[in-house]
């Protein structure tokens, strides 16, 4: 047997087994925990928060899921609620607290702060949606309403607490297995004939 | 030329032969699985009130890191004692010595598969298990993340060279593996009697000691000061001098074994 066979059959199985460890891991299941579902009422042009904020990180991700009555946006904000107000308050024009939740004054806020969304989605009717961080971050979920029509919606979050992203390392075992496969076959093949010409 | 490619197989020969040796099927493969599963499920980015995300960065690598770096020093203890131990005791090492090779080169092909190998395999899924799970925090904390590796395989790299100095010794596999374990153990062990002795007193210089050899601890000292060593708490900078330090140390105790491997072995 060539050592070049030898060499690249043991970099295949090496990768297998990697490959089989990823598997495993994202076979543990994510711990959720949920809260109580809130349902409220957004008139055009308004915005709102979802409450508390998270602190979230590649471990803990958030899940939505949100039933609206007509088109909605919805922001995830690496800030959290308090912040934000006190920006709103300082900074609406001449005092008019009744402009503080307008969706303008939503746009002010992100015009002042870039890179601060870290997942923006419209959404209609039924939807769920997942994030879960590369990083540590704070996150608060705010719900706008850009359109002419008064929207009602009903929203459910959700905590995500993972030992590991199961996506990623799953996809990467369907990567790293089949290609570790591939590259110890040979190896595996002279192993099997040369144990057969011994016998 | 001719002469590099003349010297250059036999290293390649011993070195070839030596990985063998060290990694037989299944067990590369075995401690793959287990660096891969360690790597992830005893990853942490446990945060508290006011931790920023570089003191995330440094306790993310610390947790990422902690089981896979106890199976690292399994496999050099392994290699080191186990494997250049037994070619020792049975004399296998005589066949290399009869190579047109110098013995420090054949030294460094048997290290090259002992320690490198495994290190790069180490090193390779913890650095691919950092860009999977947290590529952001990687790429915006790369001086934290390589100053927590190099701190950690200091100390490892330092248990790795008195373990090499005790096999060349003792010249028996066995008995070294065993002396390996109890070195690993006993340091445990005079590290919590010199903390207590930190807490005690309030004192930072027995953790200084220990953190000459184990640099681990003035980093850690440095994003979390304890208040075990007092008010201690290096700035980066001491932190680069303690790294430093530690491998200036490791490097002093490979020399060592260097120079008695090739001028005062005797078979």
């Amino acid at each position: 047997m060539s050592r070049w066979t030898v060499l690249v059959g043991r970099i295949g199985t090496v990768l297998m087994s990697v490959g089989l460890a990823l598997l495993l891991i994202s076979l543990i299941p994510a711990r959720e925990q949920t809260y109580s579902a809130y349902g409220s009422t957004l008139q055009p042009s308004r915005f709102f928060f979802s409450g508390p904020s998270f602190m979230l990180n590649p471990q803990r991700g958030i899940r939505v899921a949100v039933n609206s009555s007509d088109e909605l946006t919805i922001y995830l904000v690496q800030s959290n609620y308090s912040y934000i107000s006190n920006w709103l308050y300082n900074n609406t024009p001449a005092g008019d607290y009744s402009r503080m939740w307008k969706t303008s004054m939503l746009e002010a806020f992100f015009g002042n702060h870039s890179d601060i969304i870290s997942y923006l989605r419209n959404i209609t009717g039924e939807v769920e949606f997942e994030y879960i961080p590369t990083m540590v971050e704070q996150a608060v979920l705010v719900f706008a309403n850009y359109g002419n029509a008064t929207v009602t919606y009903r929203s459910q979050i959700s905590m995500i607490n993972l030992v590991a992203p199961s996506r990623k390392m799953l996809m990467t075992a369907e990567i790293v297995i089949p290609i570790g496969l591939v590259l110890s076959a040979p190896w595996f093949i002279s192993f099997w004939k040369e144990k057969q010409e011994k016998r | 030329m001719e002469k590099t490619e003349h010297k250059g197989k036999p290293f390649l020969e011993i070195f070839a032969s030596t990985l063998q040796e060290d990694y037989r099927f299944p067990i590369l493969e075995l401690f793959t699985f287990l660096y891969t599963l360690g790597t992830f499920i005893f990853v942490s980015f446990q945060t508290y009130g006011g931790v920023t995300n570089e003191q995330v960065a440094y306790t993310m690598v610390t947790s990422l890191m902690g089981f896979p770096i106890f199976i690292f020093i399994i496999l050099i203890f392994k290699n080191i004692a186990y494997g250049l131990g037994n070619d020792l005791e049975k004399g296998t090492i005589q066949t290399f010595f009869s190579y047109p090779l110098k013995r420090r080169s054949i030294l460094t092909a048997k290290l090259l598969s002992a320690i490198v190998v495994a290190l790069l395999i180490f090193l390779g899924i913890q650095i691919s298990a950092l860009y999977l799970l947290a590529p952001d925090i990687i790429s915006n904390y790369i001086g934290t993340v390589l100053l927590t590796y190099s701190a950690n395989i200091g100390y490892s790299l330092f248990l790795a060279a008195v373990l090499l100095l005790m096999t060349l010794k003792v010249k028996r596999g066995g008995l070294a593996l065993v002396f390996g374990i109890i070195l690993y153990f006993a340091i445990g062990v005079v590290n919590g009697i010199l903390t207590v002795i930190a807490f005690v007193t309030g004192s930072a210089w027995p953790i200084q000691i220990i953190a000459v050899i184990n640099p681990a601890l003035a980093l850690q000292q440095h994003y979390f000061s304890t208040g075990l060593a007092g008010s201690w708490t290096p700035s980066f900078n001491e932190v680069l001098w303690y790294v430093g330090g530690a491998f200036a140390l490791v490097a002093v105790m490979f020399s060592i074994s260097y120079v008695y491997f090739c001028r005062r072995l005797s078979l």
